[in-house]
């Protein structure tokens, strides 16, 4: 069983698809399971489409403040 | 002793380029707007962007005679512009040289998404606007890992080698950087809908 924290620690690997079958058999059920888990899992991805989408976008920079 | 001298290729060496391509100057010019546009998202600066990605030309004209590749022309060269920038990185900001792998989630980045109630839908251009304006909020090797893996879509052992970083460490960059990204359109109430 994973619990919430294991969850979240692989959810960035899941998107990769970098885990071993079995991992990703135990996240899969900890998300039918876990609403909070399984939101974090769909914002993460819904935000990931999002980061995608800037591939063929020029970048539009606002003034900022010096990165850190 | 730095993560970034250890490991991998030195920020000059390109790695090698795609076979058979045809690779001439006018060839490694169409790729502009989009080394133009990576090393602007990266270093935030317009004048240094430009100068990185000239600096990018030249390495990749002189080593095109090595062509032996597997890669596209664009993920070439954006390989070969990662290593120039990672280098600005270390002349200019010593501190990302202590970035040593943390923990999985050193920063407090397990936080469980917000329960207030989705938008139906996420609103694409604001979306967009929120996330490249957060990109320049996180560390630069997040930044950077990020680039190069969700928006380049390079494999993981790919950009770690770009980057000069091992995998444990470009996985936990690519962890961190990304759920701040979520976090940001949480704030920002653009929370995907279930
Ligand atoms: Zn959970």
């Amino acid at each position: 069983m994973l619990d919430c924290r294991r969850a979240h620690d692989v959810l960035s690997d899941s998107i990769d698809g970098v885990l071993p079958w079995w991992k990703r058999i135990l996240l899969r059920v900890h998300l039918s399971i876990c609403p909070g888990c399984a939101r974090t899992d769909q914002s993460l991805r819904s935000c990931h489409g999002v980061v995608g989408s800037l591939r063929d976008m020029p970048p539009i920079i606002e003034d900022e403040d010096p990165p850190g | 002793m730095t993560l970034i001298a250890t490991t991998s290729v030195p920020a000059t060496e390109p790695a090698s380029a795609p076979q058979g391509a045809v690779i001439d100057d006018a060839a490694i010019r169409q790729v502009e707007p989009v080394l133009m546009g990576f090393a602007y998202r990266a270093v935030r600066r317009e004048d240094v962007a430009r100068d990185l990605v000239q600096e990018t030309y030249i390495a990749a004209l002189e080593a095109k005679a090595s062509f032996a590749g597997r890669s596209t022309l664009r993920t070439w060269m954006v390989g070969i512009l990662s290593r120039k920038i990672i280098d600005f990185y270390r002349r200019t900001r010593r501190e990302v040289l202590m970035d040593i792998p943390p923990e999985p989630d050193p920063l407090g980045t397990f936080a469980p998404a917000t329960t207030r109630a989705p938008d139906a839908r996420l609103d694409p251009a604001l979306a967009m606007r929120v996330v490249e304006k957060s990109l320049g909020k996180l560390t630069e090797l997040e930044r950077m890992a990020v680039l190069l893996v969700d928006i380049e879509q390079m494999e993981r052992e790919e950009a770690g080698n770009a980057m000069g970083v091992q995998p444990t460490h470009l996985r936990v960059l690519l962890h961190r950087g990304r759920h701040k990204l979520r976090k940001a359109l949480e704030d920002a109430g653009l929370q995907a809908s279930t």
